[in-house]
This record gives structure tokens, sequence and C-alpha cells, in this order.
């Protein structure tokens, strides 16, 4: 209820062109079939999108102040009440719980091969199979767009094919990759009369970034304006990458291109971030930052078998402090021991809130084969919880 | 064999790799010509987008595409799926755009060179190197005309039988494109049959028109599509009823399943049937289209096609719109260094085309011609010949074209340096035009031939500036006809000399050849005169006399003055002012029409007149006065003088001009006059009260003119004359001498009247020689007289007596002591007697008591 008054006057975000609006500001699309109410060219999408088909007409809103309430409009063509709700910057569906439940927009970046697609791929099989059940976390898609994009994309190559995912294209060359994918998070439980109650709803948007577009600041600033609008980010090192640990790794091991320097991508995400933000220089970013070193079951071999990396995690009654501080610990002192120490200074000195994450989608190392014979992911889920975490999404726990 | 023209081409590569132009990893331009812009870099990196169908692991159609870049420039793509890229990873292709530096050759479609030998498909890992140039040179390409020759085309339209009329959907759907925004999707099994699908709609466009026809012959992302886009396999098209009904028009070769495109316009069916049966007039026409500088693809492409098709000789049924639309366009964009031609083109179809004479029709080739045409003779005759016909189309049909005309004719004028509009006259005024006129001119209301005679005066003036229109033998000819068809109706001939209404000598030019035209026509020559003198008489007023000054030398027209003049005279109540106006204006000259009609109006004016007296002796004392009456016949001269003499008057000074007037030409035209007031008004004037000469008195002729005297005018001369003559009188000789002659015994009562009036004007102080003349007299009457007055005897003793009783003691006294001397007393005893009674009356006695 609170947040529904509160919509009625704060901005919102818009998860596709990143633009802010006002609710009162949102046009509806005709939902009609076709047959009943003509679609149309709609030329604010086809600027934003360079999509032309015509699409149900846009009805726009009359600008008073009643239109704040509005959940519908009513088509003048067909008198159809429609609820689909548009960004008034882009003319995209905006998720029909846009002023009812916040939108966390979730960044996961890294260097060309660092494993973002996979990240996403098992990441949200994972929330939705494994550790929503566990969580009372209920993870939906919220549109068709992002049902037959994560199947054709992350799904069916992952899990039904057993093929690593294609390379995902600039979005400066496909617009499609700008196109996130959007869930709504359901958590549910007990009230205190013991009835079954949905207690809280978020909308998580995920994007998932070529790696192309993190080499250079201005195309970033252009394609992945959603970092420095984000909740969280994520970012992505292949500890491959790394030349001690290139060097380190047992002969055989498949290696990796070497790509850009993944430092090199922090420092152009905080200048963004600092940018969109308008930060100071003295201002530290509190957009919560998890750095995370994927593939880690490639490098297995080469850390202490007394860490807590090699153990499995346990966010069961939500997320374990405990067992952050230790993985955060330990992975400073790898990545230091890695000549990682400008990405631990880096973000300590910039970001308020930042974890060191070890994580495996796969759990194998597909690089020779292009083949994944089995999914066995490993402290995937880690990075992401504790965002939803540092959100307040989840609460924190200590287990002993 | 005519040599093919040289493309060239900036080339660039986009792939995913190790080493590119961008420093790093990955999809990026591997490799490209220095020239290219980052703009255009941008748009062919996003046109060469590949993503593979998901059904398949061997066979991934090419995608050729094209489209116009933001600069202008043409980018060719052809993108072909590489698989793994240098990470192993699938989804890698390799996407090798041409951009065309100039502008394609206009013979040439983006298809033609699809089938360039230069592509590139992929990048071998041994190019992939640090070291590599990263630099590509600008290519030649020449075009490859024969796989997709018109004459390949025609083949494969022919292969399947339902091909021609899918092309003509297809093309139908391109043209609805820009309204609907649904783009065109074909599923096909084949790449090939794609391609040729392709370009067959390419081919169905002249190549000026390929800018709206971005083709791309493999489609995975329905986002990304363009103009024309062909997809096989598993993609992310749906192709269900959405996407079929709404958002594209759908081909589906696969399924069978296409969309409803709707009613297919001419050009889809005509280029289609063409692509099928005759590729080489396809051919033709497209060179015909480099005629004009037009790529819009819109139904505006269906008016080249007619204009094609009128330039082969077909002979086309056109609405008018689609004729005014063909004149826009060709106005609108044809080359300039083409206008020549098209303009023969349409000079050819006007003759055609204007057969029905439907006005907007001539207009529009009116004015295409006139903004068109200007420094081309022929084509100005004919703007010229199109105005006249819609000129003839206003006068004959009453089409509300007038402002039209003027507006063109106005266009014209600038256009052609025309000012005096010579040109146009000249064939206004031609033989032909003006016989079409002349021939249907019965039919024609006056307002139409207003308009004619206008245009014909307007005309004339043009080709001679100084002529006298009245007498150009164009506009003789043209009245000629009209007075002829409107003979019955002449009075309704305003129009015919309202143009002239301030040139009376215009006028009375063409009046005197109405005149001339009509002395002909005998059966209606009267009335249509009489008509024709109305219409002078109502209409010319403020001209009158100027214009019948100048018919009236002409015989022939004096009839119609004749008509005029009694026309004008009966609508005037001032008759005699309007004649006179007349005859100061027309008639006072010595021409012969004045001294024929003087006369003949004078005559009938006086039988105008005759209803009103005072209004002839108006009128006969002008006459006299002006001396007209001397063409009077006999009979109108002695009525005229004879009203004329009514108005002498016996004792006003006024008179004495009118009376030395009458006076002067009764004597010289012996003229007889029953009353002569004259000569009684002579004899007033002549008795000098103060130097009376008794013989000089003429009596004789005073009787003699007192012969059928009427009542009034011996009442109004006898009491005048009477009282006056007689008390000048001494003797009672000349009493009875003036009284004889005066005296008429028909009018006894007005004698006795005038007679008693001498006595009561007498003083009752004296009894003097005229009283005692008149005592006499009767005292003495001898029995001539007494037989001759015996009517008034009674009434003169009477009068006497009450003269004498009326006088003075003392007058009395000296009358009594002068009565004694007389010897006839008996007649006195009579009269002595009547004055005592009358002396001691009532009221005589009564008076004197109120003396004392």
């Amino acid at each position: 209820m609170w947040r529904k008054i509160a919509s009625l006057f704060q901005k919102e975000i818009c998860p596709y062109c990143f633009e802010y609006f006002h609710i009162k500001d949102t046009p509806f699309r005709c939902t009609s079939p076709p047959s009943r109410c003509a679609p149309a060219p709609d030329a604010i999408y086809q600027s934003a999108w360079a999509d032309s088909r015509p699409l149900g007409k846009v009805l726009n809103p009359t600008g008073k102040f009643k239109d704040r309430f509005k959940q519908s409009h009513r088509c003048g063509s067909c008198g159809h009440q429609s609820r689909k709700r548009l960004c008034p910057h882009c003319h995209s569906d905006l998720p029909h719980t846009t002023g009812q439940f916040k939108n966390y927009i979730f960044a996961v970046i890294g260097a060309k091969e660092a494993g973002k697609s996979h990240y996403i791929a098992v990441l949200i099989n994972q929330l939705r199979k494994q550790i929503g059940p566990n969580m009372d976390m209920l993870l939906e898609p919220m549109n068709d767009e992002t049902i037959k994009r994560y199947r054709n994309d992350f799904y069916n190559p992952v899990y039904n094919e057993g093929k690593i995912i294609k390379a995902t294209d600039t979005a400066l060359a496909d617009r499609s990759v700008q196109q996130p994918l959007v869930y709504s998070i359901t958590f549910s439980g007990k009230s205190l009369l013991g009835n079954n109650r949905i207690k809280k709803a978020f909308v998580l948007v995920f994007f998932d970034t070529a790696g192309e577009d993190l080499n250079d600041e201005d195309v970033m600033s252009t394609v992945n304006k959603y970092i420095y609008r984000s909740d969280g980010v994520v970012l992505l090192i292949d500890p491959l990458q790394l030349l001690s640990v290139r060097h380190q790794v047992p002969n055989g091991t498949a290696l990796p291109h070497v790509n850009t320097e993944t430092a090199d991508i922090l420092n152009r995400t905080t200048r963004l971030i600092e940018k969109g933000c308008e930060l100071k220089p003295t201002d530290k970013i509190k957009t919560p930052l998890a750095i995370a070193f994927s593939k880690f079951d490639a490098v297995l071999p080469l850390i202490d078998p007394q860490f807590q990396l090699h153990a499995a995690a346990n966010h069961e009654k939500g997320y374990d402090i405990g067992d952050f501080e230790a993985i955060n610990s330990e992975m400073m002192s790898l990545l230091d021991q890695w000549n990682g120490q400008d990405i631990i200074q880096l973000a300590k000195t910039r970001y308020t809130k930042y974890g060191f994450f070890g994580l495996s989608a796969l759990g194998c190392n597909p690089h020779k084969t292009s083949e994944i014979p089995s999914v066995i992911p490993r402290r995937i889920e880690d990075p992401f919880l504790w965002l939803l975490a540092q959100n307040g999404i989840i609460k924190k726990v200590r287990h002993k | 064999m005519k040599k093919l023209k040289q493309i060239i081409c900036l080339q660039l590569h986009y792939t995913s790799c190790r080493y590119g132009r961008s420093g790093h990893a990955g999809f990026q331009t591997r490799a490209m010509s220095s020239d290219i812009k980052p703009d255009e870099q941008r748009a062919v990196e996003r046109l060469g987008i590949y993503q593979p169908p998901r059904n398949t692991d061997q066979d991934f159609p090419k995608a050729y595409r094209h489209a116009y870049l933001g600069t202008g420039k043409l980018a060719i793509i052809k993108s072909a799926y590489v698989g793994q890229d240098y990470t192993r990873r699938g989804g890698n292709y390799f996407s090798h755009a041409l951009i065309i530096k100039d502008r394609l050759p206009d013979d040439i479609w983006p298809v033609d060179l699809y089938e360039w030998d230069g592509w590139k498909d992929k990048l071998l890992p041994a190019e992939d190197t640090e070291d590599a140039n990263f630099e590509l040179p600008a290519v030649t390409l020449t075009p490859d005309k024969k796989a997709y020759a018109f004459t390949e085309l025609h083949e494969f339209i022919n292969e399947e039988p339902d091909r021609q009329n899918q092309l003509a959907y297809m093309i139908q759907a391109l043209f609805m494109r820009r309204e609907t925004s649904r783009k065109l999707v074909i599923r096909e099994e084949l790449e090939t049959t794609g391609l040729f699908w392709i370009a067959c709609l390419q081919k169905s466009f002249p190549p000026s028109h390929q800018k709206e026809l971005d083709c791309s012959s493999y489609q995975f992302d329905p986002r990304a599509c363009l103009a024309v886009n062909v997809t096989r396999g598993e993609t992310n098209f749906l192709l269900g009823e959405n996407e079929r009904k709404y958002q594209f028009y759908v081909f589906d070769f696969v399924e069978g399943n296409h969309s409803q495109v709707g009613t297919i316009n001419e050009y889809a069916t005509t280029v289609s049937t063409w692509m099928s049966t005759q590729p080489d007039r396809l051919q033709d026409f497209y060179d015909f289209t480099r005629l004009f500088e037009y790529d819009s693809l819109n139904n505006e492409l269906v008016l080249m096609l007619h204009l094609f098709q009128i330039s082969i000789g077909i002979k086309l049924t056109l609405e008018e719109t689609d004729l005014v639309d063909i004149l826009d366009f060709v106005k609108s964009y044809t080359k300039q260094e083409n206008f020549a031609r098209i303009l023969q083109i349409i000079g050819s179809a006007v003759e055609n085309f204007t057969k029905s004479e439907n006005p907007a029709i001539l207009t529009h080739f009116a004015r295409f011609f006139i903004k068109s045409a200007a420094n081309d003779s022929e084509y100005r005759q004919l703007s010229y010949q199109l105005i006249i016909r819609l000129f003839d189309k206003e006068l004959f049909n009453d089409s509300g074209l007038i402002d039209e005309i003027n507006a063109l004719r106005s266009e014209a004028k600038a256009a052609f340096d025309d000012a005096d509009n010579r040109a146009f006259s000249t064939l206004f005024l031609s033989e032909p035009h003006l016989s079409k006129i002349t021939s249907n001119i019965q039919s024609l209301p006056p307002e139409k031939l207003s308009l004619a005679i206008n245009e014909l005066i307007s005309s004339i003036r043009a080709l001679d500036n100084q002529a006298k229109v009245y007498e150009d033998v164009y506009l003789r000819q043209f009245v000629e006809q009209v007075v002829l068809a409107n003979v019955p109706q002449l009075n309704q001939l305003e129009w015919l000399l309202t143009p002239f209404i301030d040139e009376p000598l215009a006028v009375a030019s063409i009046c005197v050849y109405i005149s001339e035209i009509l002395a002909d026509q005998i059966e209606v020559r009267d009335e249509s005169m009489r008509r024709f003198a109305y219409l002078l008489s109502d209409r010319f007023a403020e001209y009158r006399f100027s214009i019948i000054n100048t018919m009236k030398w002409s015989r022939t027209t004096w009839q119609i003055l004749e008509e005029e003049w009694k026309y004008a005279i009966a609508k005037q109540r001032d008759k005699v002012a309007a004649h006179a106006s007349y005859y100061q204006h027309v008639l006072q000259d010595d021409s012969e029409f004045s001294r024929h009609y003087l006369p003949v109006f004078s005559a009938e004016l006086w039988k105008l007149l005759s209803n009103s007296k005072k209004e002839q002796q108006a009128q006969a004392i002008a006459w006299i006065r002006d001396k007209q009456t001397e063409s009077f016949s006999t009979e109108l001269v002695k009525a005229v003088f004879q009203t004329a003499n009514e108005s002498v008057d016996f004792h006003d000074r006024q008179s004495d001009e009118l009376y030395r007037m009458l006076v002067d030409q009764v004597q010289r035209r012996e003229i007889e006059l029953c009353p002569n007031r004259l000569m009684l008004r002579e004899a007033i004037i002549k008795v000098n009260v103060d130097k009376f000469y008794f013989d000089k008195q003429q009596l004789n002729k005073i009787k003699a003119a007192l012969v059928g005297v009427d009542n009034k005018t011996y009442k109004e001369f006898s009491q005048i004359y009477l009282p006056l003559i007689l008390s000048c009188l001494t003797k009672k000789e000349q009493h009875g001498l003036v009284i004889k002659a005066v005296f008429c015994p028909e009018q006894v009562d007005i004698f006795k009247q005038s007679y008693g009036l001498f006595y009561e004007k007498r003083s009752a102080k004296q009894f003097d020689d005229a009283d005692m003349a008149a005592l006499m007299f009767w005292l003495y009457l001898n029995d001539e007289d007494k037989e001759t007055f015996q009517l008034i005897q009674a009434s003169a003793i009477d009068w006497l007596s009450s003269r004498i009783a009326k006088l003075k003691d003392k007058a009395y006294s000296m009358l009594l002591r002068e009565i004694k001397k007389e010897k006839e007393m008996a007649q006195w005893e009579q009269i002595s007697s009547k004055v005592k009674e009358k002396k001691n009356s009532w009221f005589r006695r009564l008076l004197r008591k109120w003396r004392k």
C-alpha cells in the first residue's frame, strides 16, 4: 500500500531505456485483439528500438492528476480497457507491477568470455528450481520476451543441448541484446495467524552484456546506461585471464584467449557510475558491487582445501553473512596472491558496499570441447543473494 | 555489346575475432576501407547481423542485404554463418559489406551486385593475427546483370502457375507498406528461390525506386526487418495470425499461408504481367522512367506507367483525376533535359484525352502547357487552343469556368510574355472558331453572348490597338450572325451594345449595321426594329441623341429611329419637353431625316397631345416660335395655329409676343382662324381711351371675327371690348354700330352681361356723352334695330334705368334737363318710370331716411 502511494509521486525507472518517469505520464497500449483494434505504427517505439512493426494503439495520458491513480486506460477506438502500461520515453511494455513493486536492476558485467551469459542462464534456473523454493521465493518471468529469450538464448543451449552459449554480439550491432530479462520475485511465508501469504514482491531486471561493449567508455555510456541506474552490479572475472593463475593452473587446462584487463572494465564501470550518478570525486558509490570469480572450478586445485570456498553455501533462512565474510576474505587473499591488488583497492576506495565471490556456473571447463556434459553450479547464487541482501530484499542471517 | 559500368565500393568485414580494429577481441569490425565514416560503419554492422535458424546445423542460408545509409550511400552486405569463433563459441558470422561510393548507375539494381565474386565468407584462423592489415582497399565491382536478368526472372515467374499472381500481391504490399508499416516477409524453403523473389520485387520497380526497397535475403529477427525479407527455418518469426494479418505482409510459400493484401493496383498488375509475359517491355519501361527525377515508391508510379503506355501508343481510358495527376507528375518530376520528349508524348495524347471536352481535363492540359512549355510556340498555340475550347465549353454549356479561364489567360500572358495577347486573339478570331460560335449562337442566352462579344472585342483590340472595333469585319460578321439568330428577341441585344456603352459612335455604327441586316428581314423587320428601338431607348439614354444623330444619316435606320422616338415619347409624361429636346438635338438640322421626320413626329405628337389642350397649346406655341410649322401639313398647321390662337390673351401684355408671332405668320400664310382672337385682340388694342378715333375701329372685321365664336372667347372679348369702346363713344350711331358689330344673337346672354358691365362701370356722379349716346341710341331705336336688338332691348332699358337711378341728384337733374330737349319722350317715359320705381324702392327710402 505504501509502495502504491509512494509511486504516485516518486519517479520510476524504465527497465528498457533506463529513463525515469512519473507514473502519471505513462501511456497505455491497447491490448484488444488486432482484429478488433487494428495495430498502428508506433513512431516512438520505432525510434527507440528500430522496430517498425505495427503495434497496439498507444493511449496517451490526459495529464490530469487523476491519471496518477489510473491502473488502466480505455481505448478510444475499440473501448477496450487496457492495463498494458508503456514507458513514456521508449514505449516499451512496462512490467504490470510498475508502480506497485519496486524494480531492481542487476547488471552482470565482465570481460569477453567471463561467463556472463552462462552465469545468467544458470543463476535464473537455480533461483527458480533450487534456491527459490528453499527461501520461499518465487521467480517468474514477466513477459513473453523474457520467456522466449531465456529459453532460446540461455536455457536451451546449456541445459537441453549441452552446448556453450554463443558469443553475445555487441549491443551496438544487435539491439536485441539490450532487451533485459525481467522477472518478478515473490516472497511468501506464514502470517502471524499461521496462514500462507505473499509477504513481498519485487521486479528483477537482468542484463547480459557483451564483453565487447565494456571495452570502450563511450560505448558503455551509450548501450550500458543501465549500469549506473542499477541496484547492484555483478562483475564477473575469469580467473583464467589472470596471468599468475594461467601460470599456476595444471597443464592441459584449456585457457581462454587473453581479453581486456578486468581492472580496466571495473575502472570504466566506476567512472560510468560516477558520471551517471553525478558523484563528486570524494563520494563513494553506493551501488553494491559483487566481484565474482567465475569458472572457479578451473582454479579449485590452486586453492587451499581449508577454504570455505570449497564448501557449499547455505542461505536457507536468509543470506548467510558469516559465510560471506569468510568467502570475501578468502577471495581477497586469493586476489592478492594473483596480483589483483588494484581491483581490491579500487573496490575499497570507490565503493561503499563490495564483496568478493568465487563461483562456477557450469562446474566444468568447456573451453576445449565447447560442450557441457552436465551443469553442476557452485556458489552461483552467492553474489546475487548478497546483492538482494544489500538491497534489503532478503534478510541477512548468520548461521552458526 | 554494351559495356557494363564499373562501380567503386568501400569494404567492411565484421566478425568475432581475436584481432580487429577495436583493439579487443570479440565481435567487431575486423577491417574496413579507411573512407568509411563512423556512422556508415555502425549502420552496416547492424545490417550485417546474422543469427542462424535454430533448427539447422548445416544449411545456413547466406544473408544478402542492401539498404541506403543515412549518408545516402547504398550498402550491400553479405552475411554468412561461420559457426565457432576463436573462443570456440558458436554464433559467429562473417559480414562483408560494400558501400557504393557513388550513385548506382541508372540501369543497375542492387540485386545485380549480389552475385559479385569477391564476397568473403569467413575469416581464416591464419588471418586472425595481430599483425594483419585491418584496412581494406576499395574494390571495383562489375555488376552481374545476367544472374537476375529479366529473362531469368521471367522464367522464374513462369515456373509456378501462381507466381505471377503472388508477385502482383507482393508489389501491392510494397505500395501499402508506407501506409500500414507492414513489411514484406517471404518464407521459402530454398535460398535461391528467396533471392529470386527479391530480384523480382526489386526489378518490379525502377532502379531509382530502390531506396525504399531495402531487402534481406535471410532474416531472423522480426524487429530488425527491412522492407523485403526472406526467412527460412526456425527463427524469431512466428508467422502466426497476428504477424500475418497485422504486422507483416507474409507470403509463406512453405505453409501456403499468405496475408490478404487487398485490391491490386494497376501498376502491380501490369508489371507482374510484363514480368511474366513481356520482360522486354518492362526493361523499356525502366528506360523510360529515367526521364524523370522521381524515386518515391507510391501510387504515382502508376502515373509513370500510364505515361509510358501512352508513349508506346497504348490507348488508355483514364479518369479525369488520373490525367490531372499525370500532368502534375510530369511537371514535378520530369528531368529538365527530357522535358521536350515528355511534352511530345503529352502533346500527342491531348487530342485523345480531350475528346470528351471535360473542362477539368482541358484546364489541366492548358495549365500544364502554360507552365511547362512557355518557350515552345507549338505548345503555346496548343495551350491557347485548349483555353479557347474551355471558353467554348463555358459559352455553350455554362460550366462555371469563367474564373478558371481568366486565371489561365493571366497565367498564359505571364508565361508566354504575350502581354498584348495577340496569339490568343488570332486563334480566337480564326474562321473555324468564329464559325463554331456563330453556328451555335441561336441557343445562347444573353449572358453567354455577352461573354462572347467581350472576348471578340478584346481579341480585335489585341490585334490592333487602334482599330475601330465596331467597324471590324469580325465583329460585323459576328453581329450579323447574332442578329439573324436573335431576330425575334432583338430587345435582348443589350449585351451586344453594352461593351460600347461609352462609345456612342460605336453603338450607332453597330445599330446602323443591325438595321441594315434587319432591312432584309422583311417578314420580321417591323417587329424586330421596334424591339431594337426599345432597347436603344431604354439602355442608351445617356448617349441617345449622339447615337441617333449618327444613325439618322443612314436611311435604313429610320424605321428604328421612328420606333425609338415613338417609344421614347410614349414613355415621357412631359411629351412636349421630350419632343422639344429631341427636336433640339436631332431634328433641328437640315438632314434628310429631320426634314422627313419633323412633320411626321410633329403630327404624331399632336395626336398624342390631343387629350391635353394645355399641352397642345404649349406645343403649338413652341412650334410657331421655332418656326417648325413650315414643313407641317396644312391641316396640322391650321390646327397648330388655331390652338396657338386660343392661347392669345386679350388683355395680358405677355401675349404680345405670341400675338405678334401669330399675326405675322397667320397673315403670311393666310391661315384662317376661327374665332380669330388675333383680330379681337387687335380690336381691343386699338381702343385708345385717351385718343379715340371711332373711324379707326374695324367694326366690320370684328363682326367677321366673331362668326362662329365660342362662348368663352366671346365672353372674354365682349366683357373687355364693350365697356371699353362704349365708354369712348359720343354719338348714338356710334353706339349702335358698336353693339351691332359685337352682338351675336347666339350668345345673347353673354352679350347682355358684357353690355351690362358698361353701365355698371359708369360713374354715378355724371351722365356723360357715352351714357347719353347709349340713352339716345335706345330712345331713338329704329325699326331695323328694334328687330335686331329685340332680344336685348329690354335688358338695355333696364340697365339704363338702373344707371340713371344710381345717378346723384345733381347729375340726375342735369339729365332730366337734357332729356326735356328731346322729342321722343314715349320711350323716355318708360325709362323714367322705371327710374322712379328704382329710386323709390324700400331700400332707397330707408337709405334716404338714414341719411337724414
